[in-house]
């Protein structure tokens, strides 16, 4: 009993105390000095002039369109650089890389090798001939 | 004949379609005066929440100036009803907008100011004497120095549950926190400020009822 007594008290205590604080404040702008009520009115005149309606969701469509539209025109007109096979200076380290390339293809160089034969065997017919 | 109707229909078109338009043009121009008057009723509050906070009368006309154009941009076609919390939501944004940049830019040149800390959670009074102040101030004025001391947090509690007269849901609607933190809030801001001036108010009280 005795502490709900003591709540009612401190309940009704902060009820007048917001009360008093509430009135305290609403009493203090009743006098606010004629020059920040100008300002204020010019504030309130320069918003209700906004016509723009606030779209953000809008306005990042069409920043992200830009970004994208952008990227690919970038796309289009910019060739990055192959890189080009690298060139011995040393000849015979140039020389060895083609062999390498050779060796890859082998029915190439087996091709090769009996044409080279081939021509042989005829320059020395006709050599035995004459 | 037929050509004659048609002409009527036309004309009748016309005649409808202007009627529409002065009908959305009327419709507008109440719209306007409607926030004209609204924003007339919540200026004075606004720019006193603003300028608590801030302890700065310029700044306080700037965010208040900045609220009111950013509520109009964007919730002027909401209904009345709704224009009160979505106003000092607005409002409250900017003050903590305000806070944030106040505290980076005091963090950047911290060697030029002193940091403020007012925008993070501080003791329950942050002057170093606040009963010599206060003593000589009258109660209003004891109470807008006491206001100004708390954390915001508390504050904005004070302010928009027991000033403005919001609802708990309504102010963590706006505070953008739970209800019960609203709650916490308002507790230790009544403490601190019964603690500030109570005994005036109470004394003003007696001699209120003595008449």
């Amino acid at each position: 009993m005795e502490n709900n007594q003591v709540d009612d008290n401190n309940q009704g205590s902060d009820e007048a105390f917001y009360r008093q604080s509430r009135q305290l404040l609403n009493d203090d702008i009743k006098s606010i000095d004629s020059a920040t009520l100008s300002r204020l009115h010019r504030a309130r005149n320069h918003a209700l002039k906004t016509k723009q309606t606030y779209k953000p969701k809008l306005q990042w469509l069409a920043s992200g369109a830009l970004v994208v539209s952008i990227y690919f025109i970038g796309s289009i007109f910019y060739q990055p650089n192959v890189e080009l096979p690298t060139i011995y200076e040393d000849p015979n380290q140039q020389a060895a890389a083609e062999n390498i390339e050779l060796l890859n293809d082998l029915e190439f160089v087996a091709w090769l090798i009996l044409e080279e034969e081939g021509e042989a065997i005829e320059s020395n017919n006709k050599a035995t001939r004459t | 004949m037929v050509s004659l109707a048609a002409k009527e229909q036309d004309i009748l078109h016309c005649i409808l379609a202007n009627g529409e338009i002065a009908e959305e043009a009327a419709w507008v121009h109440r719209r306007q005066q409607a926030l004209d008057n609204f924003l007339a009723n919540v200026e004075r509050s606004a720019f006193r929440m603003a300028e608590i906070s801030t302890r700065n009368r310029e700044d306080a006309l700037d965010i208040v100036q900045d609220a009111m154009i950013k509520f109009v941009s964007k919730y002027k076609n909401k209904p009345e009803s709704e224009w009160r919390p979505l106003f000092y939501a607005t409002l409250r944004s900017r003050i903590t907008d305000f806070h944030r940049k106040k505290t980076v830019w005091a963090r950047i040149f911290s060697w030029h100011s002193e940091v403020d800390s007012h925008f993070e959670s501080t003791p329950e009074i942050a002057s170093s004497d606040p009963l010599a102040q206060l003593a000589k101030e009258s109660t209003s004025a004891k109470l807008q120095t006491a206001l100004k001391n708390l954390p915001l947090r508390q504050q904005e509690a004070f302010l928009l549950r027991i000033w403005q007269g919001f609802s708990v849901a309504e102010t963590s609607k706006i505070m953008k926190c739970a209800e019960g933190s609203v709650k916490t809030h308002l507790f230790r801001a009544n403490e601190a400020l019964k603690l500030a001036i109570d005994e005036d108010i109470k004394s003003e009280e007696g001699k209120r009822d003595g008449k």
